[in-house]
């Protein structure tokens, strides 16, 4: 009797899991052909952020596309080669700005509290001449 | 002769880059050398700044300038040794010492200490990221404090009996020694890149004595990687 119940459990499990796993086929071989498209309708030197489906992110330019894979530029400080990206790991594909450097936000971060410091010390100076 | 020194160099230069741009077992390629300077703020304990026998509180902070350099070198990626080096403001300490003479009389012996502080430290910085342009990082290490101290002392007499104005009984008496002290401290801050190789490095550091938190400090450094 136990060992039916067993059977019977597994049974259900079974059948539960091979419609979902059919599921998952069809929509990662459905993705890949949709981000085929979307890689060969992106302009020369568009900035994009490619999310992998190990979680990974990265920046770049997509300098080729083949059937099965794109040829990607990582926007990296130390320029590094192009690498190819199957379509079947990709996750999704976003559109992004090239923004202003760390290096520059840091510097106009610095510079406004400093200017900020030095209003606040105009203030009190100009109050106490009063 | 300057003609060949001068091809020497240029040659010298050109190779930089080829040679000091590395690459980590993981295939992340960074240059291992970074130098960079800048100024900042180190607000220390009197126990840290003083000389020691003014008999100060030895937590009242006291605020200075700090124009400092630094030289690192990348092992990969991510771990980098550094040593630097920060100027402090001069500053100034005063103590009193009222000293029994024979015959019932009293001395005052007032001393002004000038003081200039240098601090070296050597450290290890662990910077988060690969091949970014913005990598936090956290640091740590000991910062050594040289204090150059010019020490002058006068001494006064007080009446022996009843009142009236202490007079001075000498010279003022000038000397001067050297201190040494040490303390380890922690950071955090930021390597942000403007391009390929130029960057500023905002960082706060706090640094500690017997006592606990004895010195805190930012900084703005800019610097280049070769």
């Amino acid at each position: 009797m136990t060992n039916c119940r067993r059977f019977i459990g597994a049974l259900v499990v079974l059948a539960l899991s091979i419609p979902s796993a059919a599921m998952a086929q069809f929509e990662t071989a459905g993705e890949a052909e949709r981000w085929h498209d979307l890689a060969e309708r992106l302009e020369p030197a568009a900035l994009i952020s490619v999310r992998l489906k190990d979680g990974s992110r990265t920046r770049g330019t997509v300098v080729g596309v083949g059937s099965s894979t794109m040829t990607f530029a990582p926007k990296t400080r130390i320029p590094v080669p192009p690498r190819d990206i199957r379509f079947d790991d990709v996750a999704s594909i976003e559109r992004t700005k090239q923004g202003m450097n760390p290096g520059a936000k840091v510097v106009i971060s610095a510079a406004s509290v400093v200017g900020g410091m030095l209003a606040i010390a105009a203030l009190i100076f100009a109050s106490g001449i009063d | 002769m300057r003609c060949i020194g001068f091809a020497l160099g240029l040659v010298l230069l050109a190779a930089v880059p080829a040679l000091a741009q590395k690459v980590d077992s993981k295939g992340v390629p960074y240059r291992a050398w970074d130098v960079d300077g800048g100024v900042g703020f180190l607000s220390l304990t009197s126990a840290d700044s003083g000389v020691g026998d003014e008999g100060y509180s030895s937590d009242i902070w006291n605020p200075s300038w700090t124009t400092s350099f630094d030289v690192g070198h990348f092992w990969n990626n991510h771990l980098k040794t550094e040593s630097g080096v920060s100027i402090l403001q001069r500053h100034t300490t005063w103590s009193n010492e009222i000293v029994p003479l024979a015959g019932g009389q009293r001395g005052h012996v007032a001393t002004t200490n000038d003081i200039q502080q240098v601090q070296v430290t050597a450290a290890a910085t662990w910077q988060f990221f690969e091949n970014t342009f913005a990598h936090p990082y956290v640091t740590g290490g000991a910062r050594f404090g040289l204090l150059q101290i010019d020490s002058t002392s006068e001494t006064y007499l007080f009446p022996v009996s009843g009142n009236g104005y202490p007079t001075r009984s000498s010279e003022p008496v000038h000397s001067d020694s050297l201190k040494a002290r040490v303390w380890p401290f922690i950071g955090v801050g930021s390597k942000s890149y403007f391009n390929e190789r130029s960057f500023v490095r905002p960082e706060m550091t706090l640094a500690f004595n017997g006592r606990g938190p004895s010195q805190f400090g930012a900084r703005l450094v800019f610097g280049i990687d070769f």
